[in-house]
């Protein structure tokens, strides 16, 4: 199913990634809930408007946006790298560790906190961050110890995963009161972020993006399997222990910054593989764009699907791009 | 005799014609819409006389002109507070209790079950709609038929009560009747005594430990335990279940039912003094006639993500019963995710946060509102304004106070 037959020429599908990204950016700069249509959007990005549409496009969407092309490539990306190590299609960026580690960070927080007061941003961000990073090293290290290679780590971080799930909900269902809250921002949400957030998420991008650049003929290796990268000299282990790392260092950090936004790390490494092909090297900066794009594109229509309430993002994620990934696997078969 | 409840005036929020939110513009969800019956039921012949009967025996209606319109006969319903003129209808509204309890004490109808009926007639309890249709009184007790039409009973003065709300439990102290409590829910700490009682956990409910308790009355809310008051029902438990953290007036017919339960002079009394005392609150923060533009007040419930109380919170209606407008009056719903973009466009004068203070990082991006500008950003966290108790009618007069400008925004309670 990797191997389309009818494909755009490569250059030409970059472009188009960049194209529909910049699209997707912009329509979202226009939805909401908030009566601000495109023309106003222009006038306030060429420094005119008035006070309201000032505050709501530069203090509400434009941010929201920013942190949803980042938060989106980040999955994207980490999509792309955990189903090239796990030689598996249905991974996603929180399937070692990540999400049940981000679930138990933010439980912990809540439980600090205190049964009445529930965690401030920053450390139920810096909580989720926490948990997701330590849930996934312990994966990775207990993985090494096995083979370390796919296939251990999948069913590692599938067996620590409910383990830390069902501790982390416990201790929710029992001693945090509002947890329904904590449930909620788990459902993942974008809102603007500081600037530190960003930067970080932005920079774990880089260069991760810049790694898989430099080894993304080992990645391709390992995609094919085991054996044949190991008999083109790749050293598996090592570089399912990086590359899974950096994957998950990139997941926790979106979780820590919008919580666990669902499909669209399983969803967008396959959009992308039927736009440029298998190679990493194509791969990984597409799905990058792929993931930012429709992120910030299901935000603006999780805003404005029934103002004034907002709906979970990862909702919109599913319904939109569930279709997308029906036909793109079909077309792929054909 | 039965009567029947109207469904609740919040179960199923409505538009209204063409109402708008100020600031967008946008046409609003009518928080406070209530059925054409009950609307009609504010001209009924009866009501009017009651108004008359008012104006003579209490001085403070008496600047109150009874509304005119057309004598329909109407069905029996709960008369909403929540309208437009709706000022001085709030405060003939908690008239309509006053006479009640003249009538009931007058008729002596706490002693005979039959009469008790009829009172409850006058008063007309809010319980129905979400999950109460009709309340039946008679010689045993009282006769709950829920919607779809299944029914239990409810014994008259019961003497071991389950409270599985804080509110209720302070309802319950409140009228006297502390020493019929054999248990209370894992939140309640008011009064000291209750923590010498057995807790039961509410969510989830642990109905073993509510059924050792052997109660004979559980009292809880039906707008928040809807599917555990059926889970009750089914199991036999006498489940009471009252709408009190729904509004002023919901909360104010719920006493006054509790009350009715027991029916002696005492928490009769006890009831009355409540309502005199909301009726004070009600009319002290009612906005003068000289008063400007009414307070736009946004109500946050949370931040991350962005939560906002709608129509149906008890915190929206006292902030309707000082004059305010709440921003996000089309939620549709008692509270919910809001989005944040309308924030700035709807410009809210008050930001009025549940809990916790304001992030650093909203404090910024909200720094132009008019909120914020004012420095006009108030905790409202206090058990006093979340639990529809006792402490209500006091929370709303600081409220009032706040929002008309009269003392500094951290009479409340620090939202910065």
């Amino acid at each position: 199913m990797r191997g389309g037959r009818r494909r755009p020429a490569r250059a030409f599908a970059l472009v188009l990634a960049v194209g529909l990204t910049i699209a997707a950016a912009g329509l979202a700069l226009c939805l909401g809930p908030a009566a601000i249509g495109p023309r106003e959007v222009l006038e306030v990005l060429g420094g005119g408007g008035d006070g309201v549409a000032r505050a709501v496009v530069l203090q509400e969407r434009l941010p929201v946006v920013i942190a949803g092309l980042l938060v989106g490539a980040a999955l994207g990306v980490a999509g792309v790298l955990l189903q090239a190590l796990l030689r598996n299609d249905l991974a996603e960026p929180y399937l070692v560790g990540v999400g049940p580690g981000a679930y138990l960070g933010v439980t912990v927080a809540a439980l600090l906190a205190g049964a009445s007061a529930l965690p401030t941003s920053l450390v139920r961000s810096l909580a989720a961050l926490i948990g997701a990073l330590a849930v996934s090293a312990l994966v990775f290290s207990l993985a090494r110890r096995g083979r370390g290679t796919g296939p251990t780590l999948l069913l590692v971080g599938v067996a620590i995963g409910s383990f830390v799930s069902a501790v982390a909900t416990a201790a929710l269902y029992v001693a945090v009161p509002d947890w329904h809250r904590v449930v909620y921002w788990l459902l993942g949400h974008l809102s603007p972020r500081p600037a530190l957030d960003l930067l970080l998420l932005g920079g774990a991008l880089l260069v991760t993006g810049a790694a898989a650049a430099i080894r993304g003929r080992e990645l391709d290796a390992v995609a094919l399997g085991e054996e044949s990268a190991f008999f083109v000299g790749v050293d598996v282990r090592r570089l399912t222990f990086v590359f899974g790392l950096a994957a998950s260092l990139l997941a926790a950090l979106a979780v820590s910054i919008s919580g666990l936004i669902g499909f669209v790390g399983l969803l967008v490494p396959h959009l992308a593989r039927g736009l440029v092909g298998p190679s990493h090297r194509r791969l990984v900066p597409t799905a990058a764009l792929l993931g930012g794009g429709l992120l910030v594109l299901a935000d603006g229509v999780a805003r404005s699907i029934h103002p004034p309430l907002q709906l979970p993002v990862g909702v919109v994620t599913a319904a939109l791009g569930a279709p997308f990934l029906v036909v793109v696997l079909l077309r792929g078969r054909r | 005799m039965i009567f029947r409840g109207s469904p609740s005036p919040m179960a199923r929020p409505r538009r209204i014609g063409r109402s708008r939110c100020p600031g967008s513009g946008r046409r609003c969800h009518a928080s406070d819409s209530q059925p054409a019956d009950a609307r009609r039921d504010r001209r009924h012949p009866d009501g009017l006389l009651k108004r008359r009967f008012l104006r003579v025996v209490h001085p403070r209606y008496a600047s109150i002109e009874p509304r005119s319109g057309s004598q329909t006969q109407s069905p029996a319903v709960v008369p909403c507070p929540a309208r437009e003129g709706r000022r001085p209808g709030r405060r003939l509204a908690t008239g309509w209790w006053l006479l009640a309890t003249l009538l009931l004490l007058t008729t002596g109808c706490g002693d005979t079950a039959g009469t008790a009926a009829t009172c409850l007639g006058a008063v007309r309890p809010a319980v129905g709609g979400a999950y109460v249709r009709a309340i039946q009184f008679d010689g045993n007790g009282v006769e709950i038929t829920f919607e779809g039409g299944a029914r239990h009973r409810v014994p008259r003065r019961p003497e071991r009560v389950v409270t599985l709300l804080p509110g209720l439990t302070e309802i319950v102290d409140m009228l006297g009747l502390g020493d019929t409590l054999v248990g209370v829910s894992a939140h309640c700490d008011s009064p000291a005594y209750v923590d010498e009682l057995p807790r039961v956990s509410v969510m989830p409910v642990d109905y073993e430990a509510l059924i050792a308790l052997e109660p004979d009355l559980i009292l809880t809310d039906g707008t928040l335990h809807g599917a555990e008051v059926e889970a009750m029902r089914r199991r036999g438990l006498a489940v009471l279940p009252l709408e009190s953290s729904r509004s002023l007036l919901h909360l104010a017919t719920s006493v006054d039912l509790i009350a009715q339960l027991w029916g002696t002079p005492d928490t009769l009394a006890a009831a009355r003094d409540f309502r005199d005392d909301l009726d004070d609150a009600l009319a002290a923060a009612a906005p003068t006639s000289g008063a400007g533009r009414p307070p736009r007040v946004f109500l946050v419930a949370g931040t991350e993500p962005l939560y906002a109380l709608g129509p149906g919170s008890l915190l929206d209606d006292m902030v309707r019963a000082c004059g305010g407008i709440n921003m996000a009056c089309d939620l549709g719903r008692a509270s919910g995710p809001f989005a944040a973009e309308l924030v700035p466009e709807r410009q809210p004068d008050w930001l009025l946060l549940t809990g916790g203070t304001l992030p650093e990082i909203l404090r910024q991006r909200w720094a132009d509102l008019p909120a914020l500008q004012a420095d006009q950003v108030a905790s409202v966290g206090d058990d006093a304004f979340v639990r529809a108790g006792p402490r209500t009618p006091e929370a709303l007069r600081r409220l009032a106070q706040v929002l008309h400008g009269h003392v500094p925004a951290n009479l409340l309670g620090d939202g910065r």
